[in-house]
């Protein structure tokens, strides 16, 4: 009896004098907020669970997997997401090195410089996509339209047309996120030892060998956690959809994540049009998870490779 | 004479009143007093005769209306039940407008006022208007009474968790005969043709024209047509006779389908708006919007154009008649043009085919509804609640504050505000002929894809044929996954 308490005691003081009752509410808030949420949706997912009855859903298991995948539209959504990511996330990270590049010189009025780009990070997604659909405006009454007429280019149809649409989600998305990118890797140049880049000025290197053979090389980590954020960031578009494009015109700007927001809670436009059909939406979460998490393997696989090489 | 007062008798003093204060704290509670004496009882049907609409000022200085209601006589101790009724912030004493939180707290008031003999009172529930969020607190049994879209009317009765209103209908004189023939028949389509709820507000799709550029409305879709040539030959330019949002189309064109005599469901519940001479009739309402399109009668931006996305073209002056919902003058015209301008602007019902008789007109709107409740007392309450909620005095008040329209059309009759509006008599024309879209869960993904296809034709992504074909394909597989559910 003594000798089992004292084991208990001894196993409660290793507990008590180890690292877990610092690290356990961390744990647990973590489990709470981040792991089951994940694995709540991987269940919803295999419901058929609607937003009028709740407690009611049913176990379907693979079903809303099997309609998604012969579902016409949600395969469009991928490749045009896909689309979306690949045209995106290089334009975007390619002008915000440039402008990190920039604003990291000593420059007179640098601080106004790093100002004007971050300021689209403090106006929220969905105000951003209405005021870039009001400058957008394809009448006399939009901004961007009345200029060009005024220089004699005629208008542009940027939301009629689906060539044009796309296009003015592309412009508007990297308008928006290049701020954020640009501070990213602002702090990641700004950690590269300066007597590094002037041993290389006094053995010659010009400002390309500077970059290319010194910054890029050691931005690379970085980089690539700023190209995570960024995928998962545009892989999910779906309020600046909402207020530019609603996933027209003819679904030509349909994302999964719009598709998901219009499966769980309707689309506007058709009285009546709410489908509600939150199962369904969960499996476009799961589908979109997946997707999202080989990028993050694969980039973990990297980063691991090239410690092992190092 | 002045004695001091000695240490030992200030303390003695002060012993006496604290024994005496503790004494009567511990001492058994007074009885209450015996109820006031009744000399008249006031019966419920006398009261609610006395309700009256009022008009006030506010501290604001809006003028606004309010419900009040007589005071009855108090009455014996009986049991308390508080109606939690839960409402999106926009229909509640929580919204940001004064009307809206001097009309929503009056109606409230008069039913504390009216019920409080009887111990019953609401508690008003704000909320997002999240349908999902609703649907926990009634699963969970944390609200008695709730504000929900007509759409999910079917949905939630058929998951039982509405109660039947009929019994309190019948009590207090109340009948779904006093609302429009097509709130009548959307209230009785109910699985079993019991009422679960009452229709609180409405709209419908209007024309809204400019008298100034077109003096006489169009009533057909050909004097439409023709009126959006003559303007297009005389103003040429940027000028259009008429602007149509081409998202959200089904919504002001799914009545005109009905006219032309086109089905949505069978008996049975299955689609049958892409066979036969259903599918010819959207052949025929694409290619009059096409029409409109492809000749430049309407700005080419409406393609991808919801009703508000289509309004500045609108306040810029380049467009002379619009589609838009019925509540557009106060919520679009009022606000963004001068009043000059704004007087220019009335409405009529929307231009119909000519090959029908008459147009008919989508309507849409708010319930409201009582949570099934296995206590017969919050039950009662919570059922008389809804009644009163929607009742001639409190849809009159709330609905103006809101700038909604009432589901009764004896409002819109008799009320001197309604009377007298050439929109909402407008409205009660076009309601007069309202319809409702099938409440059938295959409506959503029906629709969505009639939309769609609409989309496709007009951006040449697809002929009408094959738009039609892969809405037609989209539905029935909708359908299919929905008939195993």
């Amino acid at each position: 009896m003594t000798a089992a308490l004292s084991r208990s005691t001894r196993r409660l003081e290793r507990f008590a004098g180890g690292p877990w009752p610092f690290i356990l509410p961390g744990v647990l808030l973590y489990l709470a907020l981040s792991i089951y949420p994940i694995l709540y949706q991987f269940y919803l997912a295999m419901t058929d669970m609607q937003v009028t009855s709740l407690s009611s859903a049913q176990w379907v298991g693979l079903e809303n997997f099997a309609f998604l995948f012969s579902d016409s539209r949600f395969l469009d959504a991928i490749q045009f997401t896909l689309l979306f990511v690949l045209i995106t996330v290089p334009v975007q990270y390619t002008i915000a090195f440039a402008l990190a590049l920039l604003v990291d010189q000593k420059l007179r009025g640098r601080i106004v410089f790093r100002l004007t780009y971050i300021l689209p990070l403090a106006i929220s997604s969905l105000i951003i996509g209405l005021m870039w659909r009001l400058l957008m405006h394809e009448s006399a009454a939009g901004f961007i339209n009345a200029l060009l007429e005024q220089l004699g280019i005629g208008t542009i149809p940027f939301f009629s047309n689906p060539n044009w649409a796309r296009f003015a989600i592309f412009f508007v998305n990297i308008w928006s996120s290049v701020g954020s990118t640009m501070v990213f890797l602002l702090g990641g140049l700004q950690t590269i030892d300066v007597e590094q880049l002037e041993a290389a000025t006094v053995d010659g290197a010009n400002a390309w060998q500077r970059f290319f053979l010194i910054k890029l090389p050691l931005m690379r980590q970085i980089s690539g956690l700023a190209l995570i954020f960024m995928f998962v960031g545009t892989f999910g578009i779906f309020e600046k959809i909402l207020a530019l494009t609603f996933g027209g015109p003819a679904n030509a700007t349909f994302t999964i994540g719009f598709y998901m927001f219009a499966t769980a809670f309707g689309a506007r436009g058709a009285w009546g049009t709410t489908a509600g059909l939150l199962g369904r939406a969960a499996a476009m979460g799961v589908v979109m998870f997946g997707v999202i998490l080989i990028f993050v393997l694969l980039y973990l696989w990297l980063v691991m490779f090239e410690r092992e090489e190092a | 004479m002045t004695r001091k007062l000695s240490r030992r008798a200030f303390l003695r003093g002060a012993a006496l009143v604290g024994a005496g204060a503790m004494a009567s704290a511990c001492a058994a509670p007074q009885a209450p007093a015996a109820p006031q004496v009744v000399t008249q009882i006031v019966k419920e049907t006398a009261v609610v005769k006395e309700t009256a609409v009022v008009k006030e000022t506010s501290v604001v200085e809006k003028v606004v209306e309010k419900v009040v209601t007589a005071t009855p006589a108090p009455a014996k101790a009986v049991k308390k039940v508080v109606v939690r009724y839960m409402c999106p912030t926009w229909c509640s004493t929580a919204d940001t407008r004064v009307e809206r939180q001097v009309a929503f707290r009056s109606v409230i008031d008069s039913f504390n006022s009216l019920y409080g003999p009887k111990g019953w009172s609401v508690q008003e529930i704000p909320f997002d208007g999240d349908a999902v969020q609703l649907t926990q607190q009634i699963e969970q049994k944390k609200v008695d009474a709730i504000w929900f879209n007509f759409s999910e009317y079917v949905t939630r009765s058929r998951a039982k968790q509405l109660l039947a209103l009929d019994p309190v209908m019948a009590t207090v004189g109340e009948d779904v005969k006093k609302f429009f023939p097509f709130v009548q028949e959307t209230l009785l389509s109910s699985d079993d043709k019991k009422v679960y709820a009452l229709w609180h507000n409405t709209d419908t799709p209007l024309y809204y024209y400019n008298k100034e550029k077109i003096p006489t409305p169009p009533a057909k879709w050909n004097d439409l047509v023709q009126m959006c040539k003559d303007i297009r030959t005389k103003e040429g330019g940027k000028k259009y006779g008429f602007v149509h949002p081409f998202n959200g189309w089904i919504q002001m064109n799914s009545g005109l389908y009905l006219a032309l005599g086109g089905e949505y469901l069978d008996k049975t519940g299955k689609p049958v708006a892409f066979e036969g001479k259903n599918l010819e009739i959207w052949k025929e309402m694409f290619a009059h919007y096409l029409g409109l399109l492809k000749n430049d009668l309407v700005p080419a931006g409406s393609v991808n154009q919801d009703q508000q996305q289509m309004m500045p073209d609108v306040y810029a002056g380049n467009v002379y008649s619009f589609a838009g919902n019925s509540n557009y003058h106060v919520r679009q015209l009022k606000p963004n043009l001068k009043d000059a301008e704004y007087k220019q602007w009335t409405a009529a019902p929307l231009p119909y085919p000519d090959k029908a008789g008459k147009g008919i007109y989508q309507a849409g709107g708010w319930m409201i509804g009582a949570v099934a409740n296995p206590d017969p007392d919050v039950a009662l309450a919570a059922a008389t609640w809804v009644i009163h909620a929607t009742n001639e005095t409190s849809q009159s008040v709330t609905n103006k504050a809101g700038a909604w329209i009432p589901t009764r059309s004896a409002i819109l009759e008799n009320d001197q505000f309604y009377k007298t509006d050439p929109f909402m008599q407008t409205t009660l024309k076009a309601l007069q002929n309202g319809h409702v879209v099938p409440l059938d869960p295959i409506w959503g993904p029906m629709s969505t894809a009639i939309q769609t296809a609409l989309s496709n034709a007009a951006t040449g992504k697809k002929s009408v044929e094959d738009a039609l074909k892969e809405a037609s394909d989209t539905t029935m597989k909708e359908y299919e996954a929905l008939k195993k559910k």
